[in-house]
């Protein structure tokens, strides 16, 4: 554990003076009844188009008023639906309890104990921007499912400013009522520091430069999912582009200038789908900032993490609910040292999209050290990466062979099919070429190999491990650990070799790690190791080791 | 099922840190003449890890405790089921095919007939093998599993990440008198499959005992 002193609170501080005045249920700011109106809009959108354009446009006028009235229903409706959300929506602070009732068809009531709430976040869209409002997410253990979700559709800013302050100050309160328990599953001997955001020390660690955030948007992995929805916005596109241009073009592979072609098109649509994935780079992450949140021990700090061009995000992660680091160098990457910074936080809401568990989207390599001792100095590990444990030579073949015979027969399943039933087509011969991906497939196993490693401290668990997009660092607390194992197939037993397992908590799909093809011994070694007991008789002391 | 009994264990009962021991060491737990029986080249494939006395020091002993016997029972039907939907597709497809594309009729029979006996004999082996292999144990500290024949499967879970401990019966668990503890953890949910009613009861208040004292995440 950390030796950092936990402050006792103020003696003689009472319970903070409550609104009790007043405060019975309270409405949502009415102006929600537009935004959340257009949030409904937006998921009606798509299937609006859809419906447009199979009915087409024929001429007739009647049949066209129904195919525009179709989008003016969608709007109407959102509307109305906007106002009922609003006119059937409460929210309201009791003593010790956030109590949230929406719906009318089927009624929702939530009540939170305040002890519960790990985080109150903001988000706003920018019409909410524009009319000074924002979306109010209160986080609790549980809100990485989608159902324990609690979130106020648009409150005006000070009431939300108001809200959240209230919401901390009286978690604080409470959490001198309950003792929590510390990391180490012992009960916190003092009750934990109270939070009041108003006399918050915020010291900004990081921000991204309109020059990183274009690289950042140059070389990150969103061009095959940009290259996808270009490919679909083609099936829109062929009937929308005139068709005496489609038709010049001689799409015909046989022949040379076909050929050319095919190859200035796909030329043209890689180039496109990067733009796209700089410019969705730009809008996701445009003005990041990383900021951390009560400095001095007074305050239980947190890390406040803001991006957004147009829908501005801003998530808040206590320090002490960050269960893992990951450091991802991706392969475009890797030969310019930069990387990604994400974190596996227990509770948060997360899965739902790529940005949630972003510590920093773009950063060198060589400064995380740097910002990690600002900002999560519990996992700044003593480790360099070359002292990192590496699995046995004879590992190497475990990580390379597989991957070439699958490789080797995913290229003769092609060469046949090309073979057998595009003979016609004249492709055979040429598609031999896909041979060169076994050379690739052995690359990277050998690399894969390379990267595979752990070190343990008395503090940390390190993992390092590669995997087809990218070369990835964790580090996790070794008390942060959920549970480990190891797994051993046949052919690992044969080899004495065994894959190291480790989990930690998460709210969104990540948090479990494994290390394949270890020595046996090592990863049997790693079990009894990461026992709580030697955990704790490590921490305690080098004494403890023999 | 005949239980016949075993053959005496060919190898010596080595000591119960003995690694190589745990798959065929006698469950102290078990009915005598349940599955004691060594299994020639078993406990070799399963020895995994040097035995230098030093890494030996430093492993955690293999758990030793096996499920009930009647798992093996509870695992055969359970199986049997899933073969018999299996049958009833394969008779399904092959009365299609004997009414409209004039499919023999050696084949008509025999198909099912092939899918029933093999079936049946991979339901009984799975049913045997789960059972021969599952091993647990509960720790002050930890609980432990390990199961898997092609992959063997250890799990390690500290009591102090044990969120909450729950038995489950099915309809066919409970004719038989048998229980599944399962325990979650922040990270994810495990099982320990097939205890008696009132072992996995202990089990439970065991674990959850010893689980009092738990981080709050």
């Amino acid at each position: 554990m950390t030796s950092e002193p936990i402050p006792t609170p103020p003696a003689g501080d009472a319970m903070p003076d409550l609104p009790a005045d007043g405060t019975g249920p309270q409405r949502l700011d009415p102006r929600s009844i537009v935004t959340t109106g257009l949030r409904y809009l937006r998921g009606l959108i798509l299937p609006v188009i859809v419906v447009m354009i199979s009915r087409g446009f024929s001429g007739d006028r009647v049949e066209n008023a129904f195919t525009f009235g179709i989008p003016l229903a969608a709007a109407v409706l959102s509307v109305i639906g906007g106002a009922f959300h609003w006119a059937f929506s409460r929210y309201e602070l009791t003593e010790r309890e956030l109590e949230v009732k929406t719906g009318f068809v089927s009624r929702q009531q939530r009540v939170v104990p305040v002890e519960r709430i790990q985080a109150v976040d903001f988000e706003e869209a920018p019409l909410e921007r524009i009319l000074g409002l924002v979306r109010v997410r209160v986080e609790t253990a549980a809100s990485g499912h989608e159902q324990a979700r609690i979130e106020l559709n648009a409150l005006g800013r000070a009431e939300a400013e108001a809200l959240r302050t209230q919401l901390l100050t009286m978690r604080a309160h409470a959490g001198q009522a309950v003792a929590l328990p510390t990391e180490d599953g012992q009960p916190a001997s003092q009750a934990s520091p109270p939070v009041s955001p108003a006399a918050d020390e915020v010291e900004v660690l990081y921000r991204l430069s309109l020059r990183d955030l274009l690289l950042a948007g140059a070389t990150s992995g969103r061009v095959g999912p940009a290259a996808a929805v270009l490919g679909l916005a083609l099936q829109f596109g062929t009937d929308l582009m005139p068709r005496a241009w489609w038709d010049r073009v001689p799409w015909d592979s046989a022949t040379h200038a076909g050929a050319q072609a095919i190859i200035l098109a796909a030329i043209v649509l890689g180039l496109l789908a990067w733009l796209l994935a700089i410019g969705s780079t730009v809008l996701t992450f445009a003005g990041f900032e990383l900021a951390r949140h009560g400095r001095d021990t007074t305050h239980a700090p947190q890390l406040v993490i803001q991006h957004g061009l147009l829908d501005r995000k801003r998530r808040t992660i206590p320090l002490r609910r960050i269960q893992a680091i990951v450091a991802i160098e991706t392969l475009f990457r890797q030969p310019f040292g930069f990387g990604e910074v994400r974190i596996e936080s227990a509770g948060q809401a997360g899965g739902e999209e790529d940005a949630s568990g972003v510590l920093v989207p773009f950063i060198r390599m060589r400064e995380i050290p740097a910002l990690l001792a600002a900002a999560t100095p519990e996992f700044v590990v003593p480790l360099e990466g070359a002292a990192l444990e590496r699995p046995p030579v004879r590992a190497a073949q475990r990580y390379i062979v597989p991957q070439v015979i699958w490789t080797a027969v995913f290229c003769a399943a092609v060469n046949l099919a090309a073979w057998r039933w595009l003979d016609g087509a004249g492709w055979w011969p040429w598609t031999l070429a896909v041979g060169v991906l076994v050379p690739i497939a052995a690359l990277l196993g050998w690399m894969e190999y390379r990267a595979a490693g752990w070190g343990l401290t008395p503090a940390h668990l390190v993992l390092r491990w590669r995997t087809v997009t990218g070369r990835n660092l964790l580090v996790t607390r070794r008390q942060r650990l959920q549970h480990r194992g190891t797994t051993a197939n046949v052919f690992q037993r044969r080899a004495r070799l065994a894959t190291f397992h480790a989990a930690v908590a998460s709210g969104g799909a990540g948090g479990h790690f494994a290390l394949p093809h270890l020595e046996a011994g090592d990863a049997e070694w790693l079990l009894a190791e990461l026992q709580p007991a030697r955990t704790r008789a490590a921490l305690r002391g080098p004494s403890g080791e023999g | 099922m005949t239980d016949r009994t075993p053959p005496a264990p060919s190898t010596p009962v080595s000591r119960p840190d003995d690694p190589r021991a745990w798959i065929a060491a006698p469950d102290p737990d078990a009915e005598p003449g349940e599955g004691e029986a060594s299994w020639p080249g078993l406990a070799a494939a399963y020895a995994v890890w040097p035995e230098t006395e030093a890494v030996r020091a430093r492993v955690i002993p293999p758990p030793v405790k096996r499920l009930d016997p009647r798992a093996k029972r509870l695992w055969i039907i359970n199986n049997l089921i899933g073969v018999a939907f299996l049958v009833a597709i394969a008779v399904g497809i092959v009365l299609v095919l004997h009414r409209w594309r004039d499919l023999a009729m050696i084949w008509t029979v025999g198909i099912p007939v092939a899918v029933a006996v093999i079936g049946s004999i991979v339901a009984w082996a799975d049913a045997a093998v789960r059972y021969r292999v599952w091993r647990y144990e509960i720790r002050a500290d930890e609980v432990d599993l390990m199961h898997g024949l092609i992959t063997r499967r250890r799990q390690l879970v500290p009591m102090a990440r044990i969120q909450h401990v729950d038995t489950r019966q099915g309809p066919l668990e409970r004719h038989y008198g048998l229980a599944t503890v399962l325990f979650y953890t922040a990270a994810g949910g495990m099982e320990i499959p097939a205890l008696s009613v009132e072992h996995a009861a202990e089990v439970r208040n065991q674990i959850a005992a010893l689980a009092k004292v738990h981080d709050d995440l």
